[in-house]
C-alpha cells in the first residue's frame, strides 16, 4: 500500500511540470 | 511538454538522481494549478474578448502558484519556480499585448505536425508575425530546427523548459546531496571536539 501511495506521488510530481507545460506552452510544430 | 519530461527525468538520472525520491516533493498552492488547468482550454480556444480575459485569469492562476512555490520552496527547487515564473510572465505579456502568441507566418502556413496534439499540445492561439505585432523578441521567434520537424519557441518558452528540468532534476537528487553533505557536516565537529580536550 505504502508503495502505491509512493508510486502515485512520483506520477503527481512529474504531471505538474506536465500540467504547467501544458498550460505555458503550445507550439506549432512544423512537420518538414 | 512530454519530451521536456522524459528529458528531465534522463538528465535526473544521469547526475545520480533517482525516480522514487520525487514522491518526497511537496508543492504549495496546487488549487491554483488545478484553476488555471480548468480555464487555459476555455481562454487559448476561444478567441475574442472572452478568450483573452479567460486566458488571462489562468495566465494569473498559474503565475500565483509559481510565485507561491518560489516563496515556499527552499534552494534549487525555488531556483526551478523562479524560472517557470519569470518565463510565464514574459510569455504571458506577449499573448496579453497581441491577444494571441505571434509566431513566424511561414511556420504557421504549413502543415502541423501530427504527434504535436500530445507531445507539445498547440493550445495558445497563434498569430503571424507581422509589422503590428507587439513585443517580437518575446514572440516565438526562436526557430530550433530538428530532423524532420521546425519548432518555434520563445525566451519564455526556454526558460519553463529549463525551470522543470531544474526541478526535477533537483528533485530527483535531493536526497543525494543531503547524504553526501551529512557524513562530513558530522565527522568534522566530532575530530575537533576529540582533539580539543588532548593539549
Amino acid at each position: 500500500m505504502d508503495r502505491v501511495v509512493r508510486f502515485l506521488r512520483i506520477v503527481a510530481v512529474l504531471a505538474i511540470p506536465a500540467a504547467i507545460l501544458f498550460v505555458t506552452t503550445g507550439n506549432h510544430v512544423q512537420g518538414l | 511538454m512530454v519530451i521536456v519530461v522524459v528529458v528531465a527525468v534522463t538528465a535526473g538520472y544521469l547526475v545520480g538522481g533517482r525516480l522514487h525520491r520525487l514522491a518526497d516533493l511537496r508543492f504549495r498552492g496546487s488549487w491554483l494549478l488545478l484553476l488555471a488547468v480548468a480555464f487555459a482550454p476555455l481562454g487559448f480556444g476561444g478567441g475574442g474578448r472572452a478568450g483573452t480575459v479567460a486566458t488571462v485569469a489562468a495566465g494569473l492562476l498559474l503565475l500565483g502558484f509559481l510565485i507561491v512555490n518560489v516563496v515556499a520552496q527552499r534552494s534549487g527547487v525555488r531556483a526551478a519556480f523562479a524560472l517557470m515564473a519569470a518565463g510565464w510572465l514574459l510569455n504571458l505579456t506577449v499573448i496579453t499585448a497581441n491577444g494571441a502568441m505571434p509566431t513566424p507566418a511561414r511556420v504557421l502556413a504549413g502543415p502541423e505536425w501530427w504527434p504535436n496534439l500530445w507531445l507539445t499540445p498547440h493550445l495558445a492561439e497563434h498569430a503571424s508575425i507581422d509589422s503590428t505585432t507587439r513585443l517580437v523578441w518575446l514572440a516565438d521567434s526562436i526557430e530550433l530546427r530538428l530532423p524532420h520537424i521546425l519548432v518555434p519557441v520563445s525566451p519564455g518558452d526556454l526558460l519553463l523548459f529549463a525551470g522543470v528540468i531544474a526541478l526535477v532534476v533537483t528533485a530527483m537528487r535531493r536526497r543525494v546531496a543531503a547524504e553526501g553533505a551529512g557524513p562530513r557536516a558530522v565527522k568534522r565537529p566530532v575530530a575537533s571536539r576529540q582533539e580539543g580536550p588532548g593539549p
